[in-house]
């Protein structure tokens, strides 16, 4: 596998959607190529902030309580 | 037994549930509307407007509940209630919307401001200089990237779908799905960088901000 090869398949590493054969291929690239390497690590970084750092809002109160009154009422 | 007078082919009033009315309406409660929250946060992301997000979500659950004999029981209700969501948003906003890709920053900080207030909390993160940066920093962040990249950050990385999943809403093969979401993930790096550089790497506490 080369750096193009493995770019390609970088965000499924990150995400864990790789088949066997490619997480194989793409493990065994990045051990030996620091660049690779790198950006793995910086992708990996960048997915747990979002994940962690984001503002989630919450739905307002008249929403939620409109979408429970429609499942009250017949169509 | 005595006979009761012939009570039995008098139609139910029309305003009460039927029993498979009832039977719907639970199964819609209990599958549906704990997916209030992440919707409500895409249509956020999509619209930008809190009363925009509002009746986007509102519309879906609509149409979700008259359509919810066609959601496949053992699939991700979800993905579905997504799906329609972004559906009704292009029918709705995108035919004379602004342009994709093009952000309007001071929408971005007046809108983050006008709801700030009812922020849930989040854990933080250890991971170096990316401590000093702040919810809203982020979500600029995000919100700032061409909106081709940020749906899929969004819907990978937030909501949790899987590549399948995200193909099918953003109707594009899943080698889309996947390269986008390296450039996007590029992409936000590079403007995350730049808001940590501008408050400074090193700094703990960073709670100076404009």
């Amino acid at each position: 596998m080369n750096c193009t090869q493995a770019q390609a398949l970088m965000s499924a590493a990150v995400d864990g959607e790789l088949t066997l054969k490619e997480q194989k291929g793409f493990e065994k690239h990045i051990l030996t190529c620091s660049f690779c390497f790198n950006e793995f690590k910086e992708a990996q970084k960048t997915k747990s902030i979002i994940r962690e750092k984001i503002i989630r809002f919450k739905a307002p109160q008249s929403l939620v309580n409109s979408i429970l009154k429609l499942s009250d009422t017949p169509l | 037994m005595p006979s009761s007078p012939n009570k039995k082919n008098v139609p139910e009033q029309e305003n009460t549930l039927s029993e498979k009315e009832k039977i719907k309406q639970q199964e819609f409660q209990e599958e549906a509307v704990e997916h209030i929250n992440a919707l409500y946060n895409y249509a956020l992301h999509l619209t930008m407007n809190p009363d925009d997000a509002h009746d986007l979500v509102q519309e879906t659950y609509l149409k979700a509940y008259k359509f919810f004999d066609s959601f496949e029981k053992g699939t991700n209700c979800k993905a579905w209630l997504f799906k329609i969501l972004k559906n009704n948003y292009i029918n709705k906003f995108r035919k004379n919307a602004r342009e994709p890709g093009k952000v309007d920053y001071d929408l971005i900080k007046d809108f983050y401001h006008t709801i700030k207030d009812t922020q849930s909390d989040n854990e933080d993160l250890n991971a170096g200089y990316f401590r000093s940066l702040m919810h809203d920093e982020v979500y600029q962040a995000l919100s700032s990237l061409p909106e081709e990249f940020k749906e899929v950050i969004q819907l990978c990385d937030i909501e949790g779908f899987t590549y399948e999943e995200i193909a099918n809403m953003v109707e594009s093969p899943i080698g889309t799905v996947r390269s986008r979401l390296y450039r996007g993930r590029k992409l936000l790096r590079s403007k995350l960088n730049d808001f940590a550089k501008k408050h400074g790497y090193n700094t703990d506490d960073e709670e100076t901000r404009e």
